[in-house]
């Protein structure tokens, strides 16, 4: 068994019956335990079983018989464990829709074999090609309300590898299932016997782990700085490829260089990490004067520091008035300073052989999320990785429908929810970016206006 | 990496990702396995001492071994423990209606009580997907309003272990690290880690705890998993949800639901 599980991400138009066949995978793979059944059967109305109350437990859901918010669930096949999330179909979700995605290596995409490829169906799609994951096997779902028919899941079968093949992404495999009834899902059943690919699981099961990240040029985004006895450790996960001790590193935005001095791990010696891995390290430099316990340094230190993010006449104020989180995301409690702590966060540490490149505009796909739109001029925060800067959309120069890929407007001056923009962002700092293709970690970011998530997005081309 | 390494780089990761973005965290702990795993993991995290307290919310009816567990590892781990606790309400606790009304009052609003004393603006919560169905349906970073309300009709979006900030005014921010941790991810890393945890899940006389909390309120399942080791290999096969025991969950339809939106941990 692999020791490896994979995370499944179920998308599809509404109503094509993504969580009836979540409710149904648990089901036929033994996950659920005694009496769940039985639960969701005394609450069903009616004869028929409501397989999506297994997922769907807001009693909102259960009554508009809809999903609205993406959930989560464990099944395991002889082959591995699998995570799988259920993403809502309604329109007005798509946020819910695009949390669950991102988190998952592959995605199942569940069509009516009697409704076919609809709005919802060629958004999810269009959301895959653009934010991943690409891995999508397709299911084409509700055969026994066609008997079984050939002919009726050849025709959707081929509208939907079109669909796909249009956005670029290669399907692993198109297999007619019924979930309601389990047919193709862990066993072939007789209506559906003229379908000679595999089942549902099987086609799971030969889906290859995601590509670690650690044969990628070293990304280490600093995410917090603590001291300790003196020391300050620089702590964050490493995005990318690999360091050990004794290794040279370049610090970006500024492109100085450091040498790492130790990798450090609670109660362990490490010399070298990999992608994934969330670690400490320290650099070669002078020790500091100023030696505090940990999580507290002196008033002196902290002004000092803070001198680079704030405009002089706020950094001379002690204690400093609250910074607004978008900028440094410090404060102080009059007391013990936390401001710090922020200072550092942000920097990338790279390879100096492969570093990334550092910009202040770049060209992005962008995908608005928020239920309000964007209008020109309004100001935002770009985060990627943990950098953080001010910044704007400078042009959008392509707004596009999202479900039939339409361009709405060119040179556009607005966005609305669910729209995708292509356009130029450019930042009031400048960081380190680099084009998504591949899937490096510094190629996606997204976008916050007034502590709100609004719109997530991938880099297409650094510009300066 | 192994799984287990993958659970426990991306909690170490929110945890620190939480103490950066939050002015004034606090942890909840139950002390049974869960939140135990994620005093572990910020002891990780943080190179040893937490930098903020962990907070006990005291329903006066706890297991006596809870409390034993407690006051040990306060002084082993050199934890700063903060007690939540509402005296009127335990005076009350008689005549409370039904077990909504008392784990709203004792608990939830205990926790009320303290966050307006001691004005957290963020709390680690060692909840996962898999307890119960309500739960799986939780973001890592959920805001929570004034009144402890959680807007679950309209949840913010999460890209890319990208979170929300806390906002303006009394909000405060539930941050929930162990999110997708299974229950036996919970025993294989404690078994891992050698984590110590309350007796109570271990099987005396053909009986074990599975999940514990208030001692009215907690069934034992039958089990003679009288060892990590054991209860791992129990829940690879067993057929039993880990919470049946919890008379919460089951009262009446939507509870969980009723309980959460109340703001319910």
């Amino acid at each position: 068994m692999d020791t490896h599980w994979l995370r499944i991400v179920v998308v599809g138009h509404v109503d094509h019956g993504k969580s009836t066949l979540i409710g149904r995978l648990l089901h036929d793979s033994g996950a659920l335990p005694d009496g769940r059944l039985e639960e969701i059967r005394s609450g069903s109305s009616g004869g028929d079983l409501e397989w999506a109350f297994l997922m769907d437990h807001f009693h909102e859901e259960r009554e508009q018989e809809r999903t609205i918010d993406s959930s989560q669930a464990f099944f395991t096949t002889p082959k591995r464990v699998y995570r799988i999330i259920d993403a809502p179909g309604h329109r007005e979700f798509l946020k819910n829709m695009v949390t669950g995605a991102a988190q998952a290596d592959a995605a199942i995409l569940v069509v009516d074999v009697e409704a076919g490829v609809l709005e919802q169906t060629r958004r999810h799609v269009a959301m895959l090609a653009m934010l991943g994951p690409r891995r999508v096997i397709a299911a084409i779902n509700k055969m026994d309300r066609v008997e079984g028919r050939r002919e009726s899941f050849e025709a959707v079968s081929a509208a939907t590898l079109a669909l796909l093949q249009q956005t670029g992404i290669a399907a692993h495999g198109v297999i007619p299932i019924s979930a309601r009834h389990g047919w193709n899902l862990a066993s072939r059943a007789a209506p559906l016997e003229w379908h000679d690919g595999p089942t549902l699981f099987d086609a799971l099961d030969s889906l290859a782990p995601p590509e670690p990240l650690s044969g990628q040029p070293l990304r280490f985004p600093v995410q917090d700085v603590y001291e300790r006895n003196g020391r300050k450790i620089l702590v964050g996960r490493i995005e990318s490829g690999r360091l050990a001790q004794g290794q040279t590193v370049v610090r970006l935005p500024s492109g100085q260089t450091a040498r790492i001095a130790s990798v450090e791990k609670f109660m362990e010696n490490p010399t070298s990490a990999e992608a994934g891995e969330s670690i400490g390290l320290t650099l070669d430099q002078k020790p500091e004067s100023q030696a505090g316990s940990l999580f507290r340094i002196s008033h002196q230190s902290i002004i000092e520091a803070t001198r680079c993010s704030r405009r002089s006449d706020e950094a001379d104020a002690f204690p400093p008035a609250t910074c607004p989180p978008h900028h440094c995301g410090g404060y102080s409690d009059g007391e013990k300073c936390w401001l710090f702590h922020q200072v550092r966060r942000g920097i990338v540490l790279c390879d100096p052989g492969s570093p990334a490149p550092v910009a202040r505009r770049f060209e992005a796909n962008l995908l608005w999320l928020a239920n309000r739109g964007w209008a020109q001029g309004d100001g935002l925060v770009l985060r990627c990785t943990t950098q953080e800067s001010s910044c704007r959309i400078e042009a959008i120069r392509q707004r596009i429908n999202s479900s039939t890929l339409e361009v709405v407007e060119t040179d556009a001056k607005r966005l609305e929810a669910t729209e995708v923009g292509h356009g130029v962002i450019a930042l009031e700092q400048p960081i380190a970016v680099e084009e998504f293709a591949g899937g490096k970690p510094l190629g996606r970011f997204v976008l916050m206006k007034d502590h709100e998530l609004c719109a997530g997005g991938t880099v297409t081309r650094v510009l300066e | 990496m192994t799984d287990l390494d993958e659970l426990e780089n991306k909690s170490i990761y929110i945890i620190r990702e939480a103490y950066s973005r939050s002015r004034n965290l606090g942890m909840l702990w139950s002390i049974g396995k869960d939140s135990t795993t994620l005093v572990w993991l910020c002891r990780k995290a943080f190179f040893g001492p937490l930098p903020f307290p962990v907070v006990h919310i005291d329903t006066g009816r706890k297991f006596k071994e809870i409390y034993e567990f407690r006051d040990r590892y306060v002084a082993e781990w050199n934890l700063n423990l903060v007690i939540a606790r509402s005296e009127r309400a335990l005076e009350r606790a008689p005549s409370f209606a039904n077990k909504l009304e008392c784990c709203t009052e004792l608990k939830t609003n205990a926790l009320k009580g303290l966050l307006a004393e001691r004005k957290f603006d963020a709390l680690l919560l060692a909840i996962r997907r898999d307890e119960h169905g309500i739960r799986a349906k939780e973001r890592f970073f959920s805001p929570r309003d004034s009144e402890f309300r959680w807007n679950y009709l309209d949840q913010p979006a999460e890209l890319w272990d990208q979170y929300g900030s806390p906002a303006e005014g009394d909000r405060h921010l539930r941050i929930h690290p162990l999110l997708d941790w299974r229950e036996i991810d919970i025993w294989r890393y404690v078994q891992r880690e050698c984590i110590p945890v309350v007796n109570l899940y271990f099987a005396r006389n053909g009986r074990r705890y599975r999940s514990i909390g208030c001692e009215t309120c907690c069934q034992p399942i039958e089990s003679n998993a009288a060892t990590i080791g054991e209860i791992v290999e129990e829940l690879r096969t067993t057929r039993i949800a880990e919470r049946s025991g919890r008379a919460q969950d089951k009262e009446q339809a939507y509870m969980m639901q009723k309980l959460r939106s109340l703001g319910y941990m």
